[in-house]
């Protein structure tokens, strides 16, 4: 590996090294919810009951099924990972984890055996059952946010459907779940007791361990870092011809499709040799690729950037928990003067080395980054090359089952990762933008592309994919260059702690124009960065904000004015006045609670309201 | 390669290691024939984070301090760099105690 890695690495740690301990604790009222939760959270508010965030994953299991050892598994589960009886909600502005107390697993078990069915009719009615279980929607405050399904097919067969939502469970967790149940399994069939070892910490020690270390200097450093190095404003790559809202909140859901994908053996290792004779990771040359790809198939669009998701279990006793923790990696390419694959590469290397080094920083805390209105997931990729482990349940031959349908919240998501020196993967997509010939071709291409640059990386970009014409995709919504004309803002910007010292005295009239002064001059705080736009606003819709300034937003005003409001109302608000009202008069329920609260009079005029 | 150091003996502290590999990044290769001085990350057995995990990993269960400055290609290039390097560490802890 490249001293730049190494150094790294050196410079992860030493960052990391400021931390405070991770400390296991008894008790903690209301626990917060760690900073991804919270975005995760907003963005189901805003689009509430949508299956973008949910991660099923099913298996055929074949042989004699010991139905009560597989229960006492998924329960002896759900006692052990503290996440999978968590739910969310918000109160005081704020987004806590609940955490139920340890209970009997309920295995809903579906028979779908018929003697007089044709074996395909049950198949039709198997994929039907699953799809229905699949996406049936989550309610993050009620939960529960892990369900499991036995679908009985025979005597000896049956489909396990296990599912959960994202925000209690990552890609990390499914090996996680895959060890602790191959062996809860087994020691429940043979009649034992759970042996596993209890667990150090929880995920609300982690959550509470991150909102301290992320308050203090480190967040300013790894801020100061980012906004560096992504000070250019940055797009998304702009593939599809469709022009896309800005708004995440104003998309319907889109539907999602997928395609596997393996290289040949041949392909694989030339890759591998390439990574070693270039001092280059594996994960860099398959970025560099996906970089040209998006490249030449948006017509050469020269700057762009990808999302990356990075596992973020700093802690050794965090790489044992079912739960949440990956960050997404923000890692911009410029593509301006028809470099060379190798040229490109050691760019790649440079942003990846650093933004590994930097990888502790939640997407929704960069600041001072323009990201154009564009939503972080337009193309994403990842790949990891640590073994999978298998799902092992004894005497049953288990064989994943492909699930199909649900939504998405990104265009392209390429997740590839190597096992045996081999590279495969799924290239994930919105049915949106791409028809499943598109996504075919354009995985057609990355492999043609990647044995050309392992086998010619001197060669310039323009020579790769000679073949793809693309016209160049429509300006966006909100043009890139020049920037969009805003004045500077004028007058002093009401801040919260100023409404909230008026508002106590103030007339009910006055209280109306305090808020909607205090609505106006947050959403140019925050949401625009100080830029007053040109032309007044009437509506949060008209702004067209990416769904991080939204959260942003929406989250800064339920903190300051400590109110629980349904995110989702700040999407549907037609105007900024009607907001402002609604805001009141939450606000002012939250005061009447507190003066009744408080009987010695604390606001008690605020009664007679 | 008897010798005892803090209560490990160095064929304990190899044996641990390496362990630890088999288990968490070679589980599935059932004989992964990875000498001593293979190098892990030419063999591709530890990419970028795969370095962190086992860092953590090696505080944790040698109860040693890993500096930044630790983390460089010598010490991890192997099995047997990895063993001279938590032995070492082990060494300084032992020293730093009985002063």
């Amino acid at each position: 590996m490249h001293p730049d890695i190494w150094r790294a690495f050196q410079r992860l740690r030493t960052l990391r090294s400021e931390a405070p301990p991770l400390v296991p604790r008894e008790h903690v009222e209301d626990p917060p919810a760690s900073l991804q939760q919270e975005r995760l959270w907003y963005l189901d508010q805003a689009s509430p009951g949508g299956s973008a965030y949910h991660l099923p994953v099913a298996f055929r299991l074949s042989g004699p099924l010991d139905w009560r050892a597989l229960r006492l598994s998924l329960e002896a589960l759900e006692h052990r990972h503290e996440s999978l009886r968590t739910t969310f909600e918000s109160s005081r502005g704020k987004v806590v984890q609940r955490v139920r107390p340890p209970g009997a697993f309920v295995l809903p078990t579906i028979s779908l055996r018929d003697e007089a069915q044709r074996p395909e009719q049950q198949e039709a009615r198997l994929r039907e059952a699953l799809h229905r279980e699949a996406w049936r929607p989550f309610d993050l405050q009620r939960g529960a946010l892990f369900r499991a399904t036995l679908f009985v097919l025979g005597a000896r067969e049956s489909v396990l459907l296990l599912n959960f939502h994202h925000i209690i469970y990552d890609g990390w967790s499914q090996d996680v779940l895959f060890r602790d149940l191959s062996e809860l399994y087994t020691l429940f069939h043979e009649g034992g007791r759970s042996r596993l070892t209890e667990l150090d910490v929880r995920c609300t020690d982690h959550a509470l361990w991150q909102h301290k270390w992320l308050q203090g200097s480190a967040r300013a450093e790894l801020q100061a870092y980012w906004r560096e190095h992504l000070k250019e404003r940055l797009q998304g790559p702009r593939l599809a011809s469709r022009a896309r809202a800005g708004n995440v909140a104003t998309q319907g859901p889109r539907e999602l499709g997928r395609l596997p994908i393996t290289f040949s053996p041949e392909l694989s290792n030339a890759i591998v040799r390439f990574t070693r004779e270039a001092g280059v990771t594996v994960y860099m040359v398959l970025l560099a690729a996906f970089h040209v790809l998006l490249h030449r198939h948006s017509g050469g669009q020269e700057q762009h950037f990808v999302c990356s998701p990075i596992a973020n279990r700093p802690q050794v006793e965090t790489e044992r928990l079912i739960g949440y923790f990956v960050n997404l990696l923000v890692l911009p390419a410029d593509l301006r003067g028809d470099p060379s694959f190798q040229q490109l590469l050691e760019q790649v290397r440079g942003v990846v080395a650093g933004a590994l080094a930097h990888q502790d920083l939640p997407v929704q805390l960069l600041e001072g980054v323009d990201l154009g209105g564009e939503p972080l997931s337009q193309a994403l990729f990842a790949f990891e090359n640590t073994p999978r482990y298998p799902l092992q349940l004894t005497q049953l031959d288990i064989t994943p089952v492909e699930l199909e349908g649900g939504t998405c919240d990104f265009d392209l998501f390429l997740a590839l990762h190597e096992e045996q020196g081999v590279i495969s993967g799924t290239l994930k997509f919105s049915r949106q933008r791409f028809d499943a010939d598109e996504a075919g071709r354009l995985l057609r291409d990355f492999e043609a592309l990647l044995g050309q640059a392992v086998s010619a990386p001197g060669q310039a970009l323009s020579a790769f994919l000679p073949d793809v014409v693309v016209p160049r995709a429509p300006p966006s919504p909100r043009p890139v260059t020049p920037e969009p004309a805003r004045a500077p803002s004028v007058g002093p910007l009401v801040t919260s702690t100023e409404v909230l010292a008026a508002m106590g005295t103030a007339r009910p009239e006055q209280r109306r124009a305090l808020m909607r002064d205090y609505l106006r001059s947050t959403i140019i705080r925050v949401a625009l960065r100080g830029q007053t736009p040109d032309v007044p606003f009437q509506s949060l819709q008209e702004l067209a904000l990416d769904s991080l300034r939204l959260i942003e937003l929406t989250g800064r005003i339920r903190t300051e004015l400590s109110i629980d409001m349904p995110v989702s109302h700040f999407f549907e608000a037609t105007s900024v006045e009607g907001l402002a009202d609604e805001l009141l008069t939450r606000w002012l329920r939250t005061q009447v609670s507190e003066a009744r609260a408080a009987p010695t009079g604390v606001r008690r005029e605020l009664l007679t309201l | 390669m008897n010798q005892t150091v803090a209560s490990y003996t160095e064929e304990q502290v190899a044996r641990i290691i390496r362990d630890h590999i088999d288990q968490e990044f070679l589980f599935r290769s059932k004989d992964s024939g990875l000498a001593d001085d293979d190098s892990l990350i030419a063999r591709g057995v530890i990419d970028s984070m795969g370095i962190f995990r086992l860092v953590n990993f090696l505080e944790q269960r040698f109860e040693i301090a890993v500096s930044p400055p630790d983390i460089v290609m010598e010490n991890f290039r192997s099995l047997q760099a990895i063993r001279a390097f938590t032995v070492n560490r082990l060494r300084g802890r032992d020293g730093q105690e009985s002063d």
